[in-house]
């Protein structure tokens, strides 16, 4: 990579890294993974620099490198989750804001499937376009709809935040 | 309408407490190795290999197929790193050792990946085996039932290796399976091995076992090695191979990680 690249892609990654790990965090629920995910994606967004669309394709690129790094991540068997004999306890959504809600929150999106947890985090948190959460999860728009909607509705009951909407976009060819 | 579940995600993902343990620059290295290592390709790779076979400086392999305990390789593999020599043992004691742990266990626990190792606290936990050098050290901690082991990674200093924790029950440890990650490997042993080897690119490296728990070191990151196997290589107490695993999870050649077996010798 010539030396202006570098220096552009240092600029990219630097305002990008944290935005990166916290997309990640959202996915995997460990900020350890998370790291490593966003360190993942950034070394594969420098090795396809030089074929990237750097006005428009940057930002989905890392995003669907630090989405393949997390999927990944989840299917190496001493990562995988097993089925435990016991049930974890699970704290339950609290009015009064006793409990710490930005774990129930993952705890939540940690037990949406992950195409679900993937739409609702790349389209409400790392904001990204319908088309582009498409493109970066390799499925149509009608189909990020319909996720992003079951997960959102999933979030809604888990969460018990009946005011959770999703955006009018969305709401269409939502499948039952 | 969607402010709400973006409100709720952004707090979720509120990193403020959560410092980034390496720089920009530590990815461009990574970036730049990556493209180095793509240019080099196989061949070349190969030609590194062989041609530090004929410095003369495999000393770490006799190519009898016995575990070569305690010899190290002073060599890098075809990726250009070096595979250390393996840590001794901290001079922390057990209950030292675990006090560096439990910050990360209690993390472990809030996380929401659970894998049956227990809801308790580390007490009365035994230290199996350990690596130790500088600022970090890393340990195999077995639960008083020997039901739960936790593999613990701590570096107060910045840099690598950073911390990594797992916990889980043991009944998930296959024997003669285990995977290698951006530092090394860890993992049961079955009770009639007695040494562990890591073979890379044809580079040999002892890994460290004790009380039926194997650690191994390395500063290589496997996605570096891809397509290659990274051998974890099991001996028993006469030197006699036992079983092979291909601890690579980005080698597709030796099976579909989830349907991998070891190989055993005919």
């Amino acid at each position: 990579m010539r030396r202006r690249d570098e220096a552009d892609f240092t600029e990219f990654a630097t305002a990008a890294v944290h935005r990166l790990r916290r997309t990640a965090y959202l996915m995997c629920g460990d900020w350890h993974r998370a790291e490593d995910a966003a360190q993942d994606a950034l070394v594969r967004v420098y090795k396809a620099w030089h074929r990237l669309d750097h006005r428009a394709g940057l930002n989905t690129y890392a995003h669907k490198a630090v989405v393949s790094v997390v999927l990944d991540q989840a299917k190496r068997p001493w990562r995988r989750e097993h089925v435990v004999d016991q049930p974890v306890e699970r704290p339950l959504a609290d009015q009064a804001g006793t409990i710490d809600d930005r774990l129930l929150v993952i705890e939540a999106l940690a037990d949406l499937p992950p195409r679900q947890r993937a739409c609702v985090v790349l389209r409400y948190y790392a904001d990204l376009s319908l088309e582009e959460t498409a493109s970066v999860l390799g499925i149509g728009v009608g189909t990020v709809k319909s996720q992003s909607s079951r997960g959102l509705a999933t979030l809604r009951e888990v969460l018990n935040r009946p005011e959770l909407e999703e955006p009018l976009d969305d709401r269409e060819v939502v499948l039952s | 309408m969607t402010t709400e579940i973006k409100d709720l995600l952004a707090g979720a993902a509120d990193d403020a407490a959560q410092p980034l343990h390496y720089s920009i620059d530590d990815v461009v290295r990574r970036g730049r190795r990556g493209l180095r290592l793509r240019r080099a390709g196989v061949v070349a790779a190969g030609a590194i290999t062989a041609g530090a076979v004929v410095a003369g400086v495999t000393t770490w392999s006799d190519g009898s197929g016995i575990p070569l305990n305690g010899v190290q390789p002073a060599a890098p593999p075809a990726t250009g790193k070096l595979l250390p020599l393996q840590p001794p043992p901290s001079s922390l004691t057990d209950a030292q050792i675990i006090k560096r742990c439990e910050p990360q266990d209690k993390q472990w626990q809030r996380g929401s990946r659970k894998a049956g190792g227990g809801t308790g606290s580390l007490t009365g936990w035994k230290v199996a085996v350990n690596q130790a050098k500088g600022t970090w050290l890393r340990a195999i901690l077995l639960s008083p039932d020997r039901k739960s082991w936790a593999f613990c990674q701590d570096n107060a200093g910045a840099g690598a290796p950073r911390d990594n924790y797992l916990r889980e029950d043991l009944k998930w440890q296959q024997d003669f399976v285990v995977w290698t990650d951006r530092d090394g490997a860890e993992g049961t042993v079955p009770k009639n091995v007695a040494a562990v080897d890591f073979e890379v690119d044809g580079i040999v490296s002892p890994a460290t076992v004790k009380n039926g728990f194997l650690l191994w070191y390395a500063e290589l990151t496997p996605s570096e090695v891809r397509d290659k196997p990274i051998w974890a290589i099991y001996y028993d107490a006469n030197g006699q191979e036992l079983a092979r695993f291909d601890s690579n999870v980005y080698n597709p050649w030796e099976g579909y990680n989830a349907d991998r077996k070891p190989v055993y010798p005919k």
